[in-house]
């Protein structure tokens, strides 16, 4: 597993920001989804960090998103971003297993833990 | 007594002017020139401006307006003879509440019924103007009109092709038709641009789905 020292954040609404995220080198940059996109545009930062994915060069940094929780817009971002192949899914509010568990059959594809964050942020990857 | 005897005097003075102007005289002088002189005065600016941006401060910030409104229909309403208000209502409130379910209902109905039709036509919009961004609205077109882009951009010189041949790909993808796609584009990366795209036609409805929008 790849050491994770620096973890850039970055709005997936913001176009500008999420073009330019992999000059700085981070370990991970992480493409938010969640808090830092309106409820409304939630639909507008799922089409556009899904083709930052596809096309924008992030360099060495692992690519991460993190998805919303389930109980909001998570089975949404989940199916749209997996085929877009990030590297990492996080997921924000873990407060029990079943809330992986959920992510994990929502992504339909075999996953593990690979590491448990701060603020109860659990994230899981391919690698 | 004495303040009745001047506040007639004043109002025949008032009068007295209008009501001797031929064509006005018929037809309500003081109202109409009581609306006319003062928008006569705002369009030719020949109040000073100062005073208006106080009246305008005055009546339109402050809602002064809506007050007087609401006092000017509540004052001419109680100014009415109690048996003629009472005969009035008495007449009017079946024909009022009749006519009121009626156009609920047919307003409803039409509605519903129309609800899918309208579904797959509505104009929606996708960004913001703010620099490495793109503003996508789409609308749709008339039946067989076509896709039609109204594109405005920092760098339409450089890159306008290029811009149009990433939203007519997007398009052709969605197999959506008839559109017509207004872009105000802030320098947007071709996955922006596609991104933006994409989100309108979602919001539109048009997305996976064959036809127009």
């Amino acid at each position: 597993m790849n050491l994770r020292r620096t973890m850039l954040f970055i709005p997936g609404n913001n176009p500008g920001m999420l073009q330019n995220g992999g000059v700085f080198g981070a370990d991970s940059v992480i493409l938010d989804l969640e808090d830092a996109v309106a409820p409304q545009e939630k639909d507008a930062a799922r089409f556009l960090v899904a083709q930052a994915l596809k096309t924008v060069d992030y360099g060495t940094s692992e690519k991460v998103v993190r998805i919303n929780p389930l109980d909001t817009f998570g089975a949404e971002d989940i199916q749209m971003m997996v085929p877009c192949q990030p590297d990492v899914l996080l997921v924000p509010k873990v407060e029990s297993a079943q809330d992986i568990e959920g992510c994990q059959s929502a992504a339909r594809s075999p996953a593990y833990y690979c590491g448990a964050g701060a603020h109860g942020h659990y994230s899981w990857g391919n690698d | 007594m004495n303040m009745e005897a001047a506040n007639s005097s004043l109002s025949s003075k008032q009068k007295s002017f209008v009501f001797k102007v031929p064509i006005l005289k018929d037809i309500g002088g003081p109202a109409i020139l009581s609306i006319f002189i003062p928008s006569i005065l705002v369009f030719y600016q020949l109040l000073n401006v100062d005073s208006m941006k106080a009246i305008a401060a005055f009546m339109k910030g402050s809602n002064f307006l809506y007050f007087y409104i609401a006092c000017l229909i509540t004052g001419s309403i109680l100014g009415m003879l109690r048996v003629v208000l009472i005969q009035g209502f008495i007449r009017m409130f079946i024909p009022i509440l009749v006519g009121s379910i009626g156009s609920i209902v047919a307003g409803t109905g039409a509605g519903t019924l129309a609800g899918h039709e309208e579904e797959i036509r509505k104009v929606r919009q996708a960004g913001i103007l703010e620099s490495n961004d793109v503003t996508i609205t789409v609308a749709p077109g008339e039946a067989g009109s076509g896709v039609f882009i109204d594109l405005t951009s920092i760098v339409k010189d450089q890159y306008g092709d290029a811009i149009r041949r990433t939203l007519l790909d997007v398009v052709a993808e969605q197999e959506s038709r008839d559109i017509y796609i207004t872009v105000a584009d802030r320098g947007a990366l071709d996955c922006t641009i596609r991104a933006r795209l994409l989100t309108a036609l979602t919001r539109a409805g048009a997305v996976g789905k064959k036809g127009g929008i």
